[in-house]
Order: structure tokens, then sequence, then C-alpha cells
């Protein structure tokens, strides 16, 4: 099995890559319903083994992180990680082979397995073709490990890859980055928001000078945890995390864009559950930013939050009385 | 109703007191003034209505209308500021803009949206309003979310995506390009470029002419949009890639060094061209610029929905304000109206009703007036009829048996009258009787004539003569204050003792003595407080000499008969009985042949002609005087004369006038 979604995904992917769209948009429905998590982790192990000759070839450190304490992960929060490894693969492209791929753009419907693997097989493809423009020849990848695999590892493993390919960037994921993922989820809070009357996006919190990413990963930390009542009120269940102090006050810019992309990841799906339309907005490239500038801007989706749990509160009292 | 006392002469009052309720009256009264308060009340009711239906469609017109109106205008000038502080940032990068497309929605478009929320919540019946804020609401909160999308990005380099994507993708490949053509040359510099061929060098430098330019023709697009750099990038691109494309044809005209930084721009050149025009297509994109794309397509179509929506409000509100005006106009003018009918109507009501109850409450009152005075005349004779069974009735019964005893008491009273009239009619004829004859011519050449006239009442005069001896005569009068029959038995009693000479120790030929007499024989003390005035006089035949003393009384008139004056025998002294141990005085006047002497009660003077004049002393004197031309009947004239003074010919005093005439 493992073999045969190999080489599917290897005459698959440069199709792909070259039409532009979705890798999944050729199966058939009977294709997606077959794909499982195993697959999935397969492909992103196989990918991780290209990324580490890659490493390899530029002399670049190994990632040592721990994984991410993740637990109950559902395919559609690992679809956003796999959305941010082709993020960075693009970006890598760029750097080495000057190639870059289209945006990728997580699809809006009930994410099953299938659709996360077809984002993890575009990345693998344009890891393939940065292989190819240095040039590369590149050693098939080994077996993956054995036994069944549940989304939760599959998004460690993403995770993971989306470590190290950061550490192979010349420009890395920054404050920047970040920033762009904190205004998605503040799109997609101002569109949960929009089912009360009143201001969706409130005035920015005051800047704080000299704030770092573990103080951004906190704030942000505590930004799910309000997704998380605000799920629980809604009854939407959402992924829980377990993150160590010492992976907080660790944390680099990526490990804070991780988080970001899961929040957005989690924020999206209550927003489709909730409103059934994703927000028409997209983020722009800030420029450069600092780590207080991202501080401030979770500051104002805290606030969205707080106002939506309360709100949310509110509705169901009144509901239930 | 019936009469409820056939019988006034024996009345149970009890009886009346539990028919006729006491409170009737005053519970009528009540209740007229509570019937007009009543009718009053439901009329101001229906006034206060008319002045509330005014109320209500003034307030809607004040308290709602204008102020919405006001509030929606608010509104729709915080859209247009907020608009102007967008575009001015968008355009300007001025932080000033803004923050005045944050003051337009804090202090213009929030407040007024509340004031109109609050304003339409409060209005009743409009429920399609409500609905349209409630969109409204919506959408202006669609447009403060796109207006924050917009000044969010504006300011950022993603808010033009061409930039982003030549710095983050066509810059590092240009740097690449650069780096190599620059390593080019300093290898040609140092003669290690290539080794015998200058024109390739040329084309070098060429390529990195036509490069340059392009890279320049590309960043002035982007910042500017004009075709021209977008014509020039595309030709300085085509130029570059076939110089490129000479150069690297032969690459054995290079050496290896150079040819190796030839072939990395070989391999970069073709990427730069992919992502200038990747960056030209963003640029010539619409949303080249992404917050000016989404404000036209977005904030400013919401903006201008909004204020359409709002003038749509506006005009709704017009109108209703024009038909609140009419209503009011008319609320107005029907209140006015209406209440001058009102009013009109409660004075007639009061009148009507006022009118009536005081003619149930006025008619017995005015019948018992009319008789009360009948009753005062003595001509009404029946019982009035009860018609009430209140203290108006109460008052009738009351009235009823008052009639009836006062015509038993006047019956009483008028036989009564009757009786005394008959008595003092009696006493005045003993009076009369007891009163001396008329002396004659015999009697020692002294004549006496009187007119004695009693009163109604019958006063107290009384007078008389007497021979003390065959010289002396006593002449006196009497008048006892006060009337009726008390006052007539001591006037006797007096008279008597003066007859009999009954007074002890008094010689009654000196008048002085006399008094005196009398004065201690009736003192006041003794006789109910009665006393009496007296003129007494003794003649004597021989000497001509009278001698006379007064005890309170008023002088006696003496005429000579030679000429009319009068001589006033009189003194002032004591009245008889009022002091005791009084001293008394005489005197004495030697009377001439033909002289009358004329001894009077004082009610003979003391009467008003009908002007209200008394006669006095003096004029009776002077009617006296008038009377002596007469030769006979003289007392006559004198009575005539004075009743013609006072106009009719009843005294209210007795009327005693005694004439002694001297030969």
């Amino acid at each position: 099995m493992n073999r045969r979604r190999l080489w599917t995904c290897v005459l698959v992917a440069p199709v792909s890559l070259l039409i532009g769209g979705a890798p999944t948009s050729g199966q058939t429905q009977q294709e997606r319903t077959e794909v499982t998590p195993t697959d999935v982790f397969a492909e992103v192990f196989a990918t991780a083994h290209d990324v580490e000759q890659i490493r390899f070839y530029m002399g670049r450190p190994r990632n040592h992180q721990e994984p991410i304490g993740v637990t109950d992960v559902a395919p559609r929060e690992v679809i956003y990680q796999a959305a941010t490894l082709c993020e960075k693969t693009n970006r890598l492209g760029h750097e080495l082979i000057r190639e870059v791929g289209e945006k990728p753009a997580v699809p809006d419907k009930d994410i099953v397995p299938a659709d996360v693997l077809g984002m993890v097989e575009l990345a693998h493809g344009r890891v393939r073709r940065i292989a190819q423009g240095l040039p590369l020849v590149l050693t098939p990848a080994p077996a993956p490990p054995a036994g069944e695999k549940t989304p939760t590892d599959v998004y460690r493993a993403v995770v993971q890859l989306n470590r190290q390919i950061n550490i192979l960037l010349d420009r890395r994921f920054s404050p920047s980055d970040v920033y762009q993922q904190v205004s998605l989820a503040i799109a997609h809070a101002a569109n949960v928001r929009g089912r009360w009357p009143g201001q969706r996006i409130p005035p920015e919190p005051d800047w704080e000078l000299g704030k770092r990413p573990p103080d951004v990963y906190r704030r942000l930390l505590g930004c799910l945890d309000l997704i998380r009542r605000l799920a629980a009120a809604e009854n939407v269940r959402i992924l829980e995390l377990s993150v160590s102090e010492s992976s907080i006050t660790g944390a680099t810019p990526s490990d804070v864009y991780d988080i970001a992309s899961l929040l957005v990841s989690e924020l999206a799906y209550v927003d489709r559950v909730l409103n059934g339309s994703p927000p028409e907005r997209k983020a722009w490239y800030p420029g450069r930013k600092v780590p207080s500038d991202v501080f401030q801007r979770v500051g104002i989706l805290e606030l969205q939050l707080v106002q939506i749990v309360g709100l949310a509160g509110s509705e169901n009292r009144q509901g239930g009385s | 109703m019936t009469d409820p006392v056939p019988d006034y002469e024996s009345i149970d009052w009890s009886e009346i007191e539990q028919r006729f309720r006491d409170g009737a009256l005053r519970g009528k009264l009540m209740r007229l003034a509570a019937t007009l308060t009543a009718i009053g009340m439901v009329l101001l009711a229906i006034n206060l209505g008319g002045l509330f239906w005014l109320r209500t469609n003034v307030a809607d017109l004040v308290e709602d209308r204008v102020p919405l109106v006001d509030a929606t205008r608010r509104l729709e000038t915080g859209l247009q500021r907020a608009l102007a502080g967008l575009r001015g940032w968008v355009a300007l990068h001025d932080p000033r803009f803004r923050e005045e497309n944050r003051v337009a929605w804090d202090q213009d478009i929030r407040p007024a949206l509340r004031d109109i929320e609050t304003l339409t919540a409060a209005s009743a019946g409009s429920a399609k309003l409500r609905a349209e804020v409630a969109d409204l609401t919506t959408k202006l909160d669609d447009l403060a979310e796109s207006q924050w999308w917009v000044g969010d990005v504006a300011q950022t380099p993603g808010n033009e995506p061409a930039h982003v994507e030549y710095t983050l993708h066509v810059l590092p490949v240009k740097q690449s390009i650069d780096a190599s053509v620059s390593e080019i040359a300093e290898l040609a510099a140092e003669g290690d470029a290539t080794p015998t061929d200058d024109a390739s060098l040329a084309a070098m430098l060429l390529f990195q002419v036509r490069f340059v330019a392009a890279d320049a023709a590309l960043r002035d697009f982007i910042e500017h949009g004009e075709a021209a750099s977008r014509f020039a990038l595309n030709q300085h691109l085509a130029q570059a890639g076939h110089l490129l494309t000479v150069l690297t044809a032969s690459p054995q005209a290079w050496t290896p060094p150079a040819a190796e930084h030839l072939a990395a721009i070989g391999r970069e050149f073709p990427w730069y061209s992919k992502h200038a025009r990747d960056a030209l297509k963003l640029r010539a994109a619409p949303d080249w610029n992404v917050a000016q794309h989404l404000m036209e397509n977005e904030t400013v179509p919401l903006t201008r929905t909004l204020t359409a929506g709002l003038d749509k409000i506006v005009e709704q509100q017009a109108a209703l304000m024009r038909a609140d005006t009419d209503r009011v106009s008319f609320a107005g003018n029907t209140t006015v109206a209406l209440s001058v009918l009102l009013i009109g109507l409660m004075a007639i009501t009061a009148y009507a009703l006022t009118n009536r109850r005081a003619e149930q409450i006025t008619r017995p009152i005015h019948r018992l007036s009319q008789a009360t005075s009948l009753l005062a005349r003595g001509e009404l004779n029946e019982n009035l009829p009860v018609t009430t069974d209140d203290e108006l009735g109460k008052l009738t019964v009351a009235f009823n048996h008052m009639r009836v005893s006062l015509q038993r008491s006047e019956t009483a009273l008028r036989r009564a009258n009757d009786r005394m009239a008959a008595e003092l009619q009696g006493a005045a004829s003993y009076v009369q009787s007891v009163l001396p004859k008329p002396l004659s011519s015999a009697d020692g050449g002294v004549l006496t004539d009187w007119t004695f006239i009693a009163s109604a009442e019958l006063g107290g005069d009384s007078f008389g003569y007497h021979w003390l001896d065959d010289e002396h005569l006593a002449i006196y009068l009497l008048d006892v204050c006060g009337h009726g029959v008390g006052p007539a038995m001591l006037s006797m009693s007096a008279l008597n003792a003066l007859r009999q000479r009954a007074l002890p120790d008094a010689d009654f030929r000196r008048p002085s003595e006399v008094l005196r007499a009398l004065n201690k024989a009736f003192p006041m003390q003794k006789n109910q407080n009665k006393f009496f005035t007296i003129w007494y006089g003794v003649y004597n035949i021989v000497t001509h000499e009278l001698t006379y003393g007064c005890g309170g009384h008023h002088a006696a008139l003496l005429f000579a008969k030679d000429n009319g004056d009068a001589v006033e025998l009189g003194m002032k002294s004591f009245m008889i009985g009022v002091v005791d141990d009084a001293d008394f005085e005489s005197a004495s006047v030697t009377v001439r042949p033909g002289s009358r002497l004329y001894i009077f009660s004082d009610g003979l003077f003391e009467i008003n002609n009908p002007d209200k004049q008394m006669l006095n002393l003096d004029g009776l004197q002077e009617k006296i005087r008038q009377a002596q031309q007469q030769p006979s009947e003289r007392l006559d004239a004198i009575l005539t004369s004075v009743r013609g003074w006072q106009g009719f010919d009843d005294f209210k005093d007795d009327y005693s006038l005694l004439e002694v005439s001297f030969s």
C-alpha cells in the first residue's frame, strides 16, 4: 500500500504542480476515503527523508526540538501544518532554485486524510524539485515505521518537518510571518464575532516594548484556551495541546508560527461550523515586524475571543433559560 | 309628598326628627356638586385624552422623528468623515487621517447609531424601521471591519503585492545576477575573464546595461504603473535575453571562472524574467493596491449602500414628520375645538343642573319667604304644603307650627289688648271723672276750663283745683312718668293727697311745703321707681297774688289781658320722688285782672311734626298766644293747632291743658 501510494505521489505530484490545482482533484471519492493517516504519515516520512538529504547537502544543522505535545488531533488541524509545510518548501525552493509554487489553499470542506495527503504530496513534490535543481540525486526513502498512525502522529511529524525546513531557510519564518497568521486568525474571529452586532475588531491594545517570541507564544496559548472554551460552548471538538514551560521559553518564531497556524486552523473550523463560509480576507505581507508588534496583534485577537466567548455564553444562557 | 303633620296643634317632634332626615339638604347640595364635578371630570378626561393625543403626536415628532433624523444625518456625516479619513490614510500615509477615521467612528458613527437604536427601540409600531436599523447595524459592522482591513493593509508592504514580489522574489535573483556580473567584471579587470574576445566583454557590458535598465523599468512600472515602463521592461528583457543567449552560446570565449559566472547568470536570468513578469502582472492587476482596491470595491460600495439606506430612513422619517406635523396640527385644532365645545357643554350642563336643583331647593324657601310676609301681615291662614323630606320640609313643618302658634298667640294677644284697652279706657274715664268741674264766674272771679285727652296707653297726667279756704284757690297739674295703669294710679293717689289735703305737716297755701310733703310721701323707691312732675300754685283772690312752685315741671304761662306776652311761671327744681329731702322753693306773682293762666303737661309740646321737628315750649306758647285772640273756645283752637302740628289726632302722651282765667 505504501509503495503504491509512493508511486502515485511520484506520478501525480509533478502533474499537480504543473496544473497548479489541488492534487486530490483527480482522485475518486473511493480513493479519498481509502487514504488513512498511516498513508499520510508515510508521505511525511518520505518527505522528511528527502529534506534530510537536502539538509546534508546544504550542511545545515539538524532539528533537535522535542515533538510538540498534542493529542486528539483531527485531519483539519493537520492540513494547516501541511499548508505551512508547503509555504516553507516554497520559500526554500525560491532560495535554492528560484522556483516558487502556488500558494497552497486549504479546501473549504470537511478535511479528510486524503486532503492532508494531497497537501503533503504538494510539499514533497517541491522538495523533489529543489533537489533536482540543486542538483541532488535523492536516495529512495526507507520504509516508514510500522504500525497504524493517527492524525496526531502525522501532526507531530509535520511540525517536526516544518522545524527542520525552517533551519534550512536563509529567510526563516519570522515575526512577520506570525503576524500574517495572526491577521488571518483575526479575520476568522471577526467572522465569528459577526454573529452578534457590534464592533468586530476592537481597538488594538497598547504596544509594549521588548516582547519576545515566548511572550507571543504564551499569549497565543491563552487565545487557544479561549477558542477551546468557545468550541466547548458550541459542542465543537478541538485538539489538546500540552506545552511545557521549557518549550514556551525556548520558542522560536517558527514555533510561534506553528502555534499561530494551529490557532488559525481551529478558528477556521469553528468559523466554518458556526458561519458556514470563510472570511474573504487575506493576510498581507506586513514587512519587518518585531515580537512586540505580533504581541500587540495577538492582543486584538485575544480581545475578540474574550468578547465572543462572553457573547456565546450569554446566548447559551438565554437559550437555556 | 302628603302633609306629614295633619295636626300642627300637637306635633310629635321626635316623629318629625325621624321623618325628616338631617343632612338631606346638604346631601342634595353635595350630590349636585358631585354630579357637576363628575361631569366636569368626564369632560376634563375627554379633554385630557385630546391633549394626550396631541402630546403623543408631538412627542413622536419631537422625541422620535427629529432626533432620529438628526442622528441619521450625524451618522451619514460620520460615514463621510470616516471615509475621507481612510482615503487620506491610504493616499497620503498620514497618521492624522487614520486618527480622523477613528474619531469619526468613536464620536460620530457609533454614538449616532446608539441614538438611532435607542430611538427606534423606544418608538412603537416601527417594526419595519427596527428591521432596517438592524440591517443598518450589520452593514455598519461590515463597514467598520472593511475599513479596519483597509487601514491595516494600507501602510504595509503587502499593500502593493508587486512590491512584495519584487522584494522577495525578484530582488534576490537580481542581486545574484549583479554579483555574477560583478565577478566577471572583476575578472575582466584583472584580464582573466576572456583570453581574446573583447567583443564578448562588450556584449557582457551591454547585457549589464540592458539588465540594469530592465530592472529600473520594472521598478518604475511597479512604482507608477506607466505603460511606457512596461514596454521598456519587455524591450530591455528581450534584448538582455538575446545578449545572454549570444554570450552563453560560446563558452569557450571565457575563462573557466568567468564561464562559471556566466552560467550562473544564464540560470538566474530566466527566473528574473519570470518573477519580473509576475511582478508586472501583479502591478497591472486591478488590486495592485490592495487597500485602494478594497476601498473601492468593498468599503465605498458599503458606504454607498449605507448612505442610501440612511437616506431612505431620512426620507421615511421626513414623510412621517410631515404626517406627524399634519396630525399635530389636526390634533391641536381638534383639541382646541373640543376644549371650547366641552367648556360650552360644561357651562350649559352646570347651568341646567344647578338651575334645576336651585329651583328645587329655593322653591320651598321662596314659598316660605312669601308665607312669612303673609304671616307678618297676618294674612296667612293656611299651612304650607310639605313637599320635601329634608331640612326644608322640616322647616316648613316648623313654619306651619309657628304659624299656628302665632295665630293662637295673636288671638290671645288681641283679646288681652282688647281687655287692656278696655281697662285703660276705664282708667282714662276714671281719671276724667275725677277731674274737677270747671269753675264758674261765681267762684271768686276765677274761671277754669280744661282739655284732657288720655293717650292710648294712658299717661299719668292729672290736674285739679280746689278752694283751700275762702281766699285761696289751689291749682295744680302733675305728670307721672311712664304710661299705663300704674302711673295713672300714682297720679290719682297724688291727686287725692292734694284734694284731701292728706299730706302731713304741709300748709297747702305754701307750694314749697306741699312739694316737700309730696316728695316725702311719694318716693320712687316705693312706687316701682316711678316719679312725677307737678306745677302747684295758690291764688289769693283778695290780694290777686299767685304763689307757685314746681316739682320738676315746666313753667306755666300767664297771659295778661292787654298784651299777648306771656310770663313763664316756673323754676328749676327736682322731680317729685327722685331725691330724698329735696328742697323746693316757691315764687309769687301778682295777677292782673283779665289774665289767663295756662298749665299743661309735656304731651302738648313734646310732639313732632311729620318732618321730625319738635313743637317745644316756645312753639306751644305761640299757639296759646294766638288763641288768646279768640273770645271763646280757645282750648279747642289750641287743640286743633297742636293736632295740626303733629298731623294726626291721637297723642302719644296724655294731653292735659288747664286754663285759669282771672277776672
